[in-house]
């Protein structure tokens, strides 16, 4: 096993260990459980020794707060990473002018090989990798930058091609460091290349690849696949992306042609193309619920809730806006998210029965 | 998998633009398909960006692309429902049909090669009278096929260029019904050119980086247009259909 899947698991684990000892304390509060002194001793050393240790092999978050300040680590680096790409873009735009063919073409290149050699230095540095995942977003940076500015010093056709690249990129950086923001830019453009090849094939210019939804419908279903065929058991710690991607990808084309049916490649009258999608979005909705409720993934809970919501009010906003008064129609509105909140409860106490031993 | 990473990750950055430049390469090996001297008024200065000092020229024509719609003479001209045919729009739908308008506007660009007529002194007409319009480059005609286009336009003031063109859906609006009123027509119209801004190379920024405003700020000074433009440049097409400037120079108004 891996010493970053280790990390992953050793972070579970210092978890379920905080939430352990607050349940203990809360168990002795109520009289349900009694340790003397000497158990008690035992169990808290033990406890501190498999802290300690999974802190200093895997610099884990110990504490609630450890793990809040991890968080905000995590937002400053995404942020710092973000900024540093600008810096290099319009820093290069700046001296652009000033160089010459040649050095033109040197400081592309060496721009993403120097920050993807500070990437790498990062990582074998500082085992929390913050400051290695800041470091890939602006190597990833840096070569979306390098192939833009080379097409155009060299007045190239835009190609798809250049979403292919930065993709791979993007899985490279993530599958080598294990890091998720560069995951997330590599599938966001293995997904637009994918879309392109579809726009293209469909005779259309591959930069409209996002005028028609379903060329985004393959990418959705492979991202979905990728965790509930369990594709990535080494990298495990990447499956909440996958699935969370794949659903909006899915989400959003349905949501889209459910409003806008002209744009749907399918040879059928608009208002048809519309009620088919209304209709696969609720079950999509209900049966992500239903999976998500099933397998325990919050996430994907949240986002089969959130998108049966938006989904149901824009049916009562088509439904009734037009004829029903303002007050009327919000006043519906309220009434059905109170017999939601209803439903939802039910919902929450089956499932809750039902994990009952 | 990490010893993989790091070889494949600069590999791929290495590989993607050596790819790049020998495509560039390829592109101008041999003589240029094309060459055409055009001046500021087909070529406009741009600057991507503020702070910016890189200089590009960008391709203008006419009909142009302005304030969300195009400066069409009424009805659809050469570029009508066959021409559309041609290029691989579907137009069966009649335009009688309700969904018509929805179903027309939803369709997505494609790409073609259009052919652009340099109208030289003394044709000009209305296109220099026009203020809106400054280019005398003029779209004329398009298709899939660049060997046929050539051969129906041999001469050396059509260029053919990889473009991408839009399906319109021409209708008025009906306040009274809130419906497109009756008489609804198609058209195409020529929405970009694949390469649109052209790099100037280092070899001719000193030509241009005299001239301290873009076109749009030049045209903006008083008296502009009768000065004339500021510069000409010679624009070559190459193998892959790709453009790139030959030389530049400044033209009397630049001096002035």
């Amino acid at each position: 096993m891996s010493e970053v899947l280790a990390k992953h698991e050793a972070q579970q684990r210092a978890d379920r260990i905080r939430a352990f000892r607050e349940e203990l304390v809360e168990l002795e509060h109520e009289g349900a459980l009694r340790l003397n002194v000497a158990q008690r001793e035992t169990l808290e050393s033990y406890l501190q020794q498999t802290l300690a240790d999974l802190a200093k092999r895997f610099d884990v978050d110990t504490t609630a707060s450890q793990k809040q300040i991890s968080w905000g680590m995590r937002i400053a680096s995404t942020l710092g990473g973000l900024a540093l790409c600008a810096a290099v873009v319009l820093f290069f735009l700046r001296f652009w002018g000033l160089l010459g063919l040649p050095a033109q073409v040197a400081v592309l290149v060496a721009t993403p090989l120097v920050m993807l050699a500070a990437t790498d230095f990062a990582a074998r540095r500082e085992r929390t990798l913050y400051y290695a995942s800041l470091l890939s977003v602006v190597a990833f940076g840096a070569f979306v930058l390098n192939l833009n500015v080379l097409g155009s010093i060299f007045n190239l056709t835009p190609s798809r091609g250049a979403l292919l690249a930065w993709g791979l990129f993007g899985l490279l950086l993530a599958f080598t460091y294990r890091l998720q923001l560069p995951l997330a830019a590599g599938l966001v453009c293995l997904a637009s290349y994918l879309a392109a090849c579809f726009s293209s094939w469909s005779g259309a210019h591959w930069l409209s690849f996002a005028e028609k939804p379903e060329n985004f419908l393959l990418s959705g279903l492979i991202l979905i696949a990728v965790p509930v065929l369990h594709l990535q058991r080494r990298y495990a710690e990447f499956d909440w992306l996958y699935s969370t991607l794949g659903l909006l990808t899915l989400f959003l084309i349905v949501l889209i042609l459910s409003e806008w049916g002209a744009f749907s490649y399918l040879p059928m009258r608009r208002s048809t193309v519309e009620v088919i999608y209304q209709v696969s979005g609720f079950a999509g909705a209900g049966l992500t619920l239903w999976i998500g409720i099933r397998w325990r993934h919050a996430s994907v809970v949240n986002l089969g809730a959130v998108f049966f919501a938006l989904l149901l009010y824009l049916r009562f906003y088509h439904w009734w806006w037009d004829w029903m008064p303002g007050y009327l129609f919000f006043l519906v509105v309220g009434l059905i998210s109170i017999g939601l909140l209803a439903l939802f409860r039910k919902l929450r106490s089956r499932v809750s029965e039902a994990a009952k031993p | 998998m990490r010893r993989v990473g790091i070889v494949l990750a600069p590999a791929l950055v290495l590989a993607a633009d050596i790819f790049v430049v020998l495509k560039a390469a390829q592109n101008r090996s041999g003589e240029p398909i094309a060459t055409m001297e055009l001046t500021e008024r087909e070529l406009r200065l741009v600057r991507p960006q503020r702070e910016s000092t890189a200089l590009l020229l960008e391709l203008a024509w006419e009909p142009a692309w302005g304030w969300g719609k195009f400066k069409f003479e009424d009805g659809p001209g050469w570029f009508n429902q066959a021409k559309l045919g041609e290029i691989g729009y579907d137009c069966r739908l009649p335009l009688s049909d309700p969904s018509a308008g929805a179903h027309y506007r939803a369709m997505p660009a494609k790409e073609a090669f259009a052919v652009l007529e340099l109208k030289v002194t003394g044709e000009e007409g209305s296109l220099a009278n026009d203020h809106a319009s400054w280019s005398r480059l003029l779209v004329i005609d398009a298709g899939r096929d660049f060997a046929g286009l050539r051969k129906k336009y041999p001469d050396a003031r059509f260029l053919i260029v990889p473009a991408v063109v839009r399906l319109l859906y021409i209708a008025k609006w009906d306040p009274d019904t809130h419906k497109d009123a009756p008489g609804a027509y198609l058209r195409g119209a020529v929405a970009e050119m694949q390469v649109g801004q052209i790099s100037v190379p280092p070899s001719q920024r000193s030509v241009l980086q005299a001239l301290s405003l873009t076109t749009a700020d030049y045209l903006a000074t008083p008296g502009a247009r009768a000065r004339g433009p500021r510069y000409s440049a010679v624009l070559n097409y190459g193998r892959n259909y790709e453009p790139w400037i030959g030389s530049c120079r400044l033209l009397a108004s630049a001096r002035q």
